[in-house]
């Protein structure tokens, strides 16, 4: 058996996966903690303020990266989806579903940072504009998804129609990032590509510490609502036993 | 205009969302263990009888 396939089917043994989330956690909690008090010390007591937006562009810090994690996470939720559905990969189910209350905490988050940096910027905590309403929207597809999940008596049901909704949500994605270009819109558009910034180095780089920051903060919650899925639907195999009484973990 | 009051309440709906996401799986999982624990000691008695 190839390497890659035997690291494949690994993720598959819910055992192993329940270990290896356990060791792996505090290592990205830690990863986490470390690069998010960085950046965020970095940009909001050393980087300089805007000089037409003033102090209220050290929102940006926490924003913007969060805005980035609302899609990214909803992407990977609806990979997750598709390998549930068509390779019927039970990790794969568990992780779709424990990402979707992950990304709307950060669509939540960038929705009311957004409104809060609008007031002082554009004048309004809310405008009817296209970035905005296809972020709300999102907020929206996370909380059907986590509603459709648990709306089914059967979980497995449950997951999998929240995939397949997960899956027709995509479209919203490129409306998001896209909504900027395509619509004469309020917000502005991006300020980061593959080609290059128009952020200055000094404001740059802590966001993107925030961002990588933010990236860890994913992976450490997906991995520990993981866990106590894996752990609730393995109640009766022996290796759940044994790490509940014996604590092994 | 004073940017203050947007930048505190931006960081701290941040930091209450955050941590509540953070938290609510390891309470659940301290939660679960413990029930489970529960659980196992009384089919362990019953087997036992």
């Amino acid at each position: 058996m190839s390497r890659a396939k035997r690291i494949f089917h690994q993720f598959g043994s819910p055992p192993w996966l329940f270990r290896f989330a356990g060791w792996l956690i505090p290592w990205l909690w830690l990863v986490c903690i470390a690069l998010g008090a960085w950046g965020l010390w970095w940009g909001l007591l050393i980087a300089p303020p805007d000089y037409l937006q003033g102090e209220s562009v050290r929102i940006m810090y926490l924003h913007v990266p969060s805005a980035w994690m609302s899609y990214s996470i909803y992407l990977l939720m609806a990979i997750f989806g598709f390998c549930a559905l068509v390779w019927h990969v039970r990790a794969a189910e568990i992780m779709a579903m424990a990402s979707a209350p992950i990304g709307a905490a950060f669509t939540l988050v960038t929705l009311v940072t957004g409104s809060l940096w609008g007031r002082p910027t554009w004048g309004t905590y809310w405008v009817w504009d296209a970035r905005l309403t296809s972020e709300l929207v999102l907020l929206f597809l996370y909380l059907g998804v986590m509603g459709l999940h648990s709306a089914f008596d059967e979980p497995r049901k449950g997951a999998r129609a929240a995939a397949l909704l997960s899956l027709v949500g995509l479209v919203n994605i490129p409306i998001i990032h896209y909504s900027v270009v395509w619509w004469n819109t309020l917000h502005q558009p991006g300020s980061v590509g593959v080609d290059g910034s128009s952020i200055h180095p000094s404001m740059l780089w802590p966001l993107l510490i925030v961002a990588l920051a933010a990236k860890f903060y994913y992976g450490a919650n997906l991995l520990s609502r993981t866990r106590v899925r894996l752990l609730e639907e393995n109640r009766h195999r022996r290796w759940a036993r044994a790490w509940v009484t014996g604590g092994i973990d | 205009m004073d940017h203050t009051p947007f930048i505190v309440g931006a960081y701290v709906t941040g930091a209450l969302v955050f941590t509540w996401c953070a938290v609510a799986p390891v309470m659940r999982m301290r939660r679960l263990r413990r029930d489970l624990a529960r659980h196992y000691r009384r089919s362990a008695r019953t087997e036992a009888i």
